[in-house]
C-alpha cells in the first residue's frame, strides 16, 4: 500500500511501520524489511562498531540487504522492547532494548539501541543505528 | 539565569536543548541544572563500567552530583549536535562530543544519543546512550 492509498496519517503510518520493522528484525524477515526501504536508502551504523560485521554506511537497497544479512549471520534479534518513539515531520527517533543472541558463542543479552529514521513517501530513506558496542563485544566474547 | 516555566513550543524546546548542551560542554553545572525539574530522572544506558556515575538516579541534587563527577574525570572539548527530533514534550538528539580524560590526557570523539522529556519547560527525564567502546578508548593509557 502506498502512502497516497493509505488512510492513516503520516504519523500513524510511520509509527506502524517502525513497529513492523522491529517485528521483521525479530523474525529475520529480510524481504519484508526491504519492502519498506526506499531504493536509495542510506543505512548508517554509527559509533565504534569494532564488534560489528558491517560498520560503514551503505547506500541502496542491495547494499543494505547485504549489510543486514551479514549482521543476521552473527546476531539473532530475539526481542525488542520499545521505550520511546519520537516523531517529527518525516523523522523518527526511537530507543529500544534488544535481546540479542550471538550465533557463535550462544550468549544472550540486552543491548541498548537508539535509531534515527527518515521516511520519504512512506518508505525508509535513512536508517541510523547506535548500539552499545561494549554489550555487543560481551556477547561475542567466549569468557 | 531564570528558570523557564512556561509551556514550551517546538522552538523553545530546541533552544533549551542546545543551551543545555552548550552549558554541559562549558562545564557549567549550575547553569545546566537551572533547566532541570526537582524530580528529574537521570537515565544512563549501556555498559558504563568505565563511567564515574553509571546508574539511573532521581532528583536534581543527584543529577548535579553525577555531572560534577563526570566533569572531574573528563574535560568536554565541545559537542556537535547532528540531529534533533522533537515531538511535543520530548526531544531526541544525536551528537558527537570531544572528550579528554584528565588523567591520561587521551582525547577522543564520542557519539552520544540523548532522549529528553520536558514538563513545564523543565527537564524531567534525561536519558543518555553513549558509545561505550569510545569511552574505553578515552580511558586507555
Amino acid at each position: 500500500m502506498t502512502l497516497a492509498e493509505n488512510p492513516m496519517s503520516d504519523r500513524a503510518l510511520m509509527e506502524q511501520r517502525i513497529r513492523a520493522l522491529l517485528k521483521m528484525r525479530e523474525d529475520g524477515d529480510l524481504a519484508g524489511l526491504l519492502s519498506l526501504a526506499a531504493p536509495d536508502i542510506v543505512y548508517d551504523i554509527r559509533g565504534n562498531w569494532a564488534a560489528f560485521p558491517f560498520s560503514e554506511p551503505v547506500r541502496g537497497k542491495e547494499m543494505t540487504a547485504q549489510a543486514l544479512s551479514m549482521i543476521a549471520i552473527h546476531y539473532e534479534n530475539l526481542d525488542n522492547v520499545l521505550h520511546d518513539i519520537v516523531i517529527d515531520g518525516d523523522r523518527v527517533a526511537l530507543r529500544r532494548t534488544a535481546t540479542i543472541r550471538h550465533r557463535g558463542t550462544g550468549k544472550v543479552g540486552p543491548v541498548e539501541i537508539s535509531d534515527f529514521v527518515r521516511f520519504r513517501d512512506g518508505l525508509v530513506a535513512e536508517l541510523v543505528e547506535n548500539a552499545d558496542p561494549v554489550a555487543l563485544a560481551w556477547l561475542e566474547s567466549s569468557d | 539565569m531564570q528558570s523557564a516555566k512556561t509551556l514550551e513550543s517546538r522552538e523553545t524546546i530546541e533552544r533549551h536543548v542546545r543551551t543545555i548542551f552548550e552549558r554541559r560542554a562549558a562545564g557549567d553545572v549550575p547553569g545546566l541544572i537551572d533547566y532541570v525539574a526537582e524530580d528529574v530522572f537521570y537515565n544512563v544506558q549501556g555498559d558504563w563500567t568505565i563511567y564515574p556515575y553509571s546508574r539511573p538516579a532521581r532528583g536534581k541534587k543527584v543529577f548535579a552530583q553525577a555531572l560534577a563527577m563526570v566533569n572531574a574525570l573528563y574535560e568536554n572539548l565541545g559537542s556537535t549536535i547532528h540531529e534533533i527530533v522533537i515531538d511535543g514534550d520530548r526531544a531526541a538528539l544525536h551528537r558527537t562530543s570531544k572528550m579528554r580524560n584528565r588523567g591520561t590526557g587521551g582525547v577522543h570523539s564520542i557519539d552520544v544519543c540523548n532522549f529528553i522529556r520536558f514538563r513545564e519547560g523543565l527537564v524531567i527525564e534525561f536519558s543518555e546512550y553513549p558509545d561505550s567502546a569510545a569511552m574505553v578508548r578515552v580511558d586507555d593509557q
